[in-house]
C-alpha cells in the first residue's frame, strides 16, 4: 500500500536534487541565447552566439577541435566495442580458465583507476618510449579506459541470454560461427549498441586523460574550452555547451530507446 | 489456550476481546483497481463473518480476490467500500502497524539481515517489550515450532519448511488477535506440505488465535478448516463447513470447484419446489434433494465415488477410458444419450469386475447422491 | 559483478577461441594502462631532471618530500611535513562530505523514483540520467557561471533583498564542495535506484505487519536490505571526488587545492617534478586501491552469507 511506500519529504529531495542537477544547465542555456556580449546583462533573445560559434573568429579552432574530439570517439568507440564483444564472449562463454579473474580485473583497471593517475601515467608512458604524442596517444588512451564502460552492458546482455540458444542452432546443424553470427549476435546487439553509446559518449566527454596526452597545438572539444574558460567565461562557451548539452541528451535518448527495444525482443 | 493470555496487547489499536463470537466481519466490501476503461473488480460486495478462535480458509482459484481480501484485513489495501471490523472495531483508519493482527507472508519475507530469532522477536521489540520479556516468548515460539536449534542463524541457511516455520514464530509471537496466512505452504514439497496442515492446525488449537488461511488447495482447506469460503471472480460462492461444502454445494461453481464431480443437465419432470423429480440423460428418473425455483431444467451434480459400476447396473453405458490412481481408478463412460461421466471405483478388489475400454456397463446411484444446483 | 558467472559447460562455447577473444583486452590494458602505471611506480623513485624529464638513477627524494620536513637547506632534522599530507587531507575530507551529502540527497531521491508506478518511473529515471551523461567539463563550468560573484544566483539574492552586497561562493572550499556534491550526485542516485528497485517490499509489509512505523522500518529493514547500492554509490562519489581536478581548479582556485590540482601542477604547471608527481599519484592510488579492497573483501563476505 502506498503509505507504507511513502516517506514525507522525499518528494522534496527529488525535486531539490533535480533542481540542483539542472538549474545550472538550464542557466546556461538561457544565457547562450543573450543578445549582449556581458554575461551579466541580458539584452535580448539572440542566435549571435552560435553564430558566432560556426563563423566567428575562434570558429576555425572550435571546428577542428569538434572535429577530433568526433574523429576519436567514433574510433575510440569502435574499437573498444569490439575488443570488448570478444572479452565478453571469452569471459561468458568460455568456460573457466586460468587467469580468468585477473582478466576480469585487467577489464576493470581503467574503472579503477582514478582518472588523473592514468593520465599522468599514460603520459610518463608514451614520454619515455618516445612516442610522439598526437591524436594517435589521445585514441590510443581513449581506447583503453572506453573499454570497461563498452564491456558493462555488453557482459549484462550476454549475461542475459541463456546459452540454450546457442545449442538450439548447433542442434539444427548450424557452425559454431553460424550459430554466433545468426543467433547469438543479433541477441547481443542492444547491448553491443548501448556499449558502443557509453562509450562513446565517454571519449567525447574526457577532459583530464585528453589534457596530459594530447600533442602540442592538438585540441579536442572539451581542452579547447578548458583553455578558453581559463580566460574568462565568454558567451560563445555558453552557445558550445548548449550544443555538447544537445548531444548528450540525443544520446541519452538513443540509449533509452535501444535497451527498452532489447527488452521487448528478449 | 494458555498462550493466549500470557501478553497483555490491549494497547494496540484499543482491541480488546470480548464476549462476542465475531472476531472479524466483512460489510459489503467493494474493491477495484484502475478507473474508467481499466477498471477491474476485484471483490464485489462481499460480506462474511469469522468466529472467534476458529480456523477459516478463504478458497478460490488465482485472480478470485482472496489475496485481496486478506490484504484489506492486514491493512495493506484500502476498501474502495464497504467496512471491515475486528471484534466490532472498525479497522479502515488503522494503518497496517498499528493492527492487532499478523500476516505470514506467501514467500515468508523472512529478513535477511536478522537470525531467526531477530526475526520472530521483531514484533515484541517494535512494540517496545523488555529484552527478557522478548528473549522468554522467542524461545517459547522456537519450541513450538520446532527451531531451538536453528536460533542464531540467517533465514538463507535454512531449508523452505524451516523457513515457513520462522514466518510462522514470527507472526505468532506477538500473539495477535487475527492470524492471516497468506498461501504459506504453497513452496514447501507435498510431504512436508501434509506434515505442515497437522501442525498449523495443533498450533491453532493450541493458541486458540483465529487463523485466517488462504489458499487454492481444497485438500488444504478440507483437511484444516473449521469454516471454509469459496471465492471466485471477486463473489463469495459459499460459506460452510469443509462438509457442507462438499457435500451441498450450491451451485455449480463450488461443486465443480471443490473435489471431482460429474455436472449433468437434468430435466425437471415435476416434483415439488423443494424435492423435485428429475430426469436423467433421458433415462431414469428420481425424486431428489435441492431447489428447483420452478426451472425446467437443471444442473445436477453427483460425486464419482457415489456411482457404482456394475453390469447390471440401472442406466446402460459404454467405458471410453481408465485412468490408474494407485488407491483407485477413475472410469469415464458414456451413457446413452452421450453424457460422459467419471466413476470411481476403489482398487484392491478381485480383477474379475475390472471393466476394459469399450466394454458395456451400467451405472447406479442413489438420489441422495443427487444436488440439484443453482444456476 | 557481470562476468563472474560460475561456468559450466553450458557457457563454454568459445572455450577454444578464448585466448584471442582475450588477446586484444590484454595486449591494450596490459601495454597501456598497467605498463604505464608500474613505470610511473618507477618513475617515483627517480630523480628529478631541472624541466619536466627524470634522470635515471635511484631517489627516495620524492617520497622524502612528501612526508618529511628537513628545513630550507635540507639540513634539519626531519619532521613531519604537513603540506602534502594537508592537501591529502583536505581531498580526504571533502570527498567525504560530498559522499555523505550525495548520500542524504540521492537515497531519499532513488527511493521516491523506484516507488513511482512504472510509467511515469521511467521518466524520473530519466530527468536523474541525462545529468549523468553530460560533459563534467561543461556542467562544471556552468557551475561556475551560477555561482560567481555576479552570476545568477547572486544577482537573485541581491534582487530579493536578502542580500546588498554579493556573497563570495566562487574560490572557496564551498564552491568546491558544492562542485563535487552536484558533480557525483548522479552516480549516488543510480545504484541506490537498482537495489531499492530489487527490493521486496513484502519485507516491508511484514515490518509494518509487526509494528514497525515506517521510519523504524526504513531504518531497520531497508536500509540494511540495500545496503550494497548504499556502498556502491558512495564509493562511485568518494572516489572520483579524491581525485577530482576540475572542482578545485575551476572552482577552488589557487588556494583550495586538492590531489587533482598537484600532480596536475607536477606535470603541466610550474612545479614541473615529474617524480614528485608520480610520487603523489601513486600515494592517491594506493589510497583509492585500499578503499577498493575493502570494498571487494566485504562484498565477497556479503557473497559467502
Amino acid at each position: 500500500m502506498s503509505r507504507l511506500r511513502n516517506y514525507p519529504g522525499f518528494l522534496g529531495m527529488t525535486i531539490f536534487c533535480l533542481v540542483l542537477l539542472y538549474a545550472p544547465l538550464i542557466i546556461v542555456m538561457i544565457y547562450s541565447f543573450n543578445e549582449s556580449a556581458s554575461i551579466t546583462r541580458w539584452g535580448g533573445f539572440s542566435l549571435v552566439w552560435y553564430e558566432d560559434v560556426f563563423f566567428g573568429a575562434e570558429s576555425a579552432k572550435f571546428k577542428s577541435a569538434a572535429w577530433n574530439s568526433l574523429v576519436i570517439a567514433v574510433c575510440a568507440a569502435t574499437s573498444a566495442t569490439v575488443i570488448a564483444t570478444l572479452a565478453a564472449l571469452a569471459m561468458l562463454r568460455g568456460g573457466s580458465f586460468r587467469g580468468k579473474s585477473a582478466s576480469f580485473a585487467l577489464i576493470n583497471l581503467p574503472l579503477m583507476v582514478p582518472e588523473i593517475v592514468t593520465a599522468v601515467a599514460t603520459l610518463i608512458f608514451f614520454s619515455t618510449i618516445g612516442f610522439q604524442r598526437g591524436l594517435l596517444t589521445i585514441l590510443l588512451a581513449h581506447i583503453v579506459f572506453c573499454i570497461p564502460f563498452a564491456y558493462l552492458p555488453i557482459a549484462a546482455r550476454l549475461q542475459g541470454i541463456e546459452a540454450h540458444f546457442e545449442q538450439a542452432a548447433m542442434d539444427l546443424y548450424a557452425s559454431r560461427w553460424q550459430a554466433f553470427r545468426l543467433v547469438l549476435m543479433p541477441l547481443m546487439m542492444p547491448g553491443i549498441i548501448a556499449g558502443f553509446l557509453l562509450a562513446f559518449i565517454i571519449s567525447l566527454d574526457d577532459f583530464i586523460i585528453t589534457n596530459f596526452v594530447k600533442g602540442a597545438g592538438i585540441e579536442t572539444l572539451p581542452t579547447a574550452i578548458f583553455g578558453a574558460v581559463k580566460q574568462g567565461i565568454k558567451p560563445n562557451i555558453m552557445a558550445i555547451s548548449t550544443l555538447m548539452l544537445l548531444v548528450s541528451v540525443v544520446f541519452v535518448t538513443a540509449s533509452y530507446f535501444v535497451s527498452k527495444l532489447g527488452n521487448q525482443n528478449r | 489456550m494458555q498462550l493466549r493470555h500470557r501478553l497483555s496487547n490491549t494497547d494496540r489499536g484499543g482491541i480488546t476481546v470480548t464476549s462476542s463470537t465475531k472476531a472479524v466481519e466483512i460489510v459489503g466490501v467493494h474493491k477495484h483497481f484502475g478507473a474508467g476503461a481499466h477498471k477491474a473488480v476485484a471483490l464485489d460486495n462481499i460480506n462474511l463473518d469469522v468466529r472467534d478462535n476458529e480456523f477459516f480458509t478463504l478458497l478460490g482459484p488465482s485472480g478470485c480476490g482472496k489475496t485481496t481480501l486478506l490484504r484489506i484485513i492486514a491493512g495493506f489495501e484500502s476498501v474502495s467500500d464497504g467496512d471491515v471490523l475486528l471484534y466490532g472495531k472498525r479497522l479502515a483508519e488503522l494503518a497496517p502497524n498499528k493492527r492487532p493482527i499478523n500476516t505470514v507472508f506467501q514467500n515468508y519475507a523472512l529478513f535477511p539481515h536478522f537470525s531467526v530469532a531477530e526475526n520472530v522477536g521483531f514484533g515484541l521489540r517494535m512494540l517496545g517489550k523488555s529484552k527478557s520479556e522478548i528473549d522468554d516468548r522467542v524461545k517459547e515460539m522456537l519450541r513450538l515450532t520446532q527451531l531451538q536449534a536453528m536460533a542464531e542463524r540467517k533465514p538463507s541457511q535454512l531449508s523452505g519448511g524451516q523457513q515457513q516455520r520462522v514466518a510462522l514464530a514470527r507472526a505468532l509471537a506477538p500473539a495477535p488477535k487475527l492470524l492471516l496466512l497468506d498461501e504459506p505452504l504453497s513452496a514447501l514439497d507435498l510431504k512436508l506440505r501434509h506434515q505442515m496442515r497437522i501442525e498449523l492446525k495443533q498450533i491453532q488449537q493450541e493458541t486458540g488465535i483465529t487463523f485466517v488461511f488462504v489458499t487454492h488447495d481444497q485438500d488444504e482447506a478440507l483437511s484444516m478448516s473449521d469454516r471454509i469460503a469459496v471465492m471466485s471472480a471477486g463473489k463469495l460462492q459459499q460459506v460452510g463447513t469443509a462438509e457442507e461444502i462438499y457435500e451441498a454445494p450450491r451451485n455449480r461453481f463450488v461443486a465443480d470447484f471443490i473435489g471431482e464431480t460429474n455436472l449433468i443437465d437434468a430435466d425437471i419432470v415435476g416434483g415439488t419446489e423443494t424435492h423435485p423429480r428429475v430426469r436423467i440423460a433421458g433415462g431414469i428418473e428420481m425424486d431428489v434433494a435441492g431447489v428447483a425455483g420452478g426451472a425446467r431444467s437443471a444442473c445436477i451434480s453427483i460425486r464419482p465415488e457415489r456411482i457404482t459400476l456394475s453390469h447390471d447396473g440401472r442406466l446402460p453405458c459404454v467405458v471410453d477410458k481408465l485412468v490408474y490412481l494407485g488407491t483407485d481408478t477413475h472410469y469415464h463412460v458414456r451413457l446413452g444419450d452421450g453424457t460422459p461421466m467419471i466413476v470411481r471405483r476403489q482398487n484392491g478388489g478381485s480383477d474379475a469386475t475390472a471393466f476394459r475400454p469399450g466394454d458395456t456397463a451400467g451405472v447406479t446411484f442413489d438420489p441422495a447422491a443427487i444436488k440439484v444446483l443453482a444456476s | 559483478m557481470a562476468g563472474q558467472l560460475p561456468s559450466n559447460d553450458d557457457s563454454a562455447a568459445f572455450a577454444p577461441a578464448r585466448v584471442w577473444l582475450m588477446l586484444p583486452t590484454w595486449a591494450l590494458i596490459g601495454f597501456f594502462l598497467l605498463l604505464p602505471v608500474l613505470l610511473m611506480l618507477v618513475y617515483s623513485f627517480l630523480t628529478k631532471e631541472f624541466r619536466g624529464g627524470v634522470i635515471w638513477e635511484f631517489s627516495l627524494e620524492s617520497y622524502d618530500r612528501f612526508f618529511l620536513d628537513r628545513g630550507l637547506f635540507g639540513d634539519e632534522p626531519p619532521k613531519i611535513e604537513w603540506t602534502y599530507i594537508g592537501i591529502f587531507w583536505r581531498s580526504a575530507w571533502q570527498a567525504g562530505l560530498a559522499t555523505l551529502l550525495c548520500l542524504l540527497v540521492g537515497f531519499p531521491t532513488a527511493w521516491f523514483i523506484a516507488t513511482r508506478p512504472p510509467q511515469t518511473r521511467s521518466i524520473w529515471l530519466f530527468l536523474v540520467t541525462i545529468p549523468y551523461w553530460v560533459n563534467l567539463l561543461i556542467r562544471t563550468v556552468s557551475m561556475k557561471f551560477l555561482i560567481r560573484d555576479n552570476g545568477p544566483v547572486n544577482e537573485l539574492l541581491m534582487a530579493l533583498g536578502v542580500l546588498d552586497a554579493p556573497f563570495t561562493m566562487i574560490n572557496t572550499n564551498f564552491a568546491v564542495q558544492l562542485g563535487l556534491f552536484y558533480s557525483y550526485l548522479p552516480f549516488m542516485v543510480l545504484p541506490i535506484y537498482a537495489a531499492v528497485e530489487r527490493y521486496n517490499f513484502a519485507l516491508t509489509e511484514a515490518a509494518a505487519d509487526l509494528y514497525a512505523t515506517r521510519w523504524v522500518t526504513l531504518w531497520l529493514i531497508v536500509i540494511p536490505v540495500v545496503r550494497p547500492g548504499i556502498i556502491a554509490g558512495s564509493i562511485l562519489v568518494f572516489v572520483p571526488s579524491l581525485g577530482a581536478f576540475l572542482a578545485p581548479d575551476l572552482l577552488g582556485g589557487a588556494k583550495n587545492w586538492m590531489i587533482g590540482s598537484l600532480i596536475e601542477d607536477q606535470f603541466k604547471g610550474a612545479a614541473g617534478n615529474w617524480p614528485f608527481g608520480a610520487a603523489v599519484a601513486m600515494v592517491l592510488l594506493s589510497v583509492v586501491l585500499v578503499v577498493l579492497f575493502i570494498y571487494a573483501r566485504s562484498q565477497t563476505r556479503a557473497g559467502a552469507r
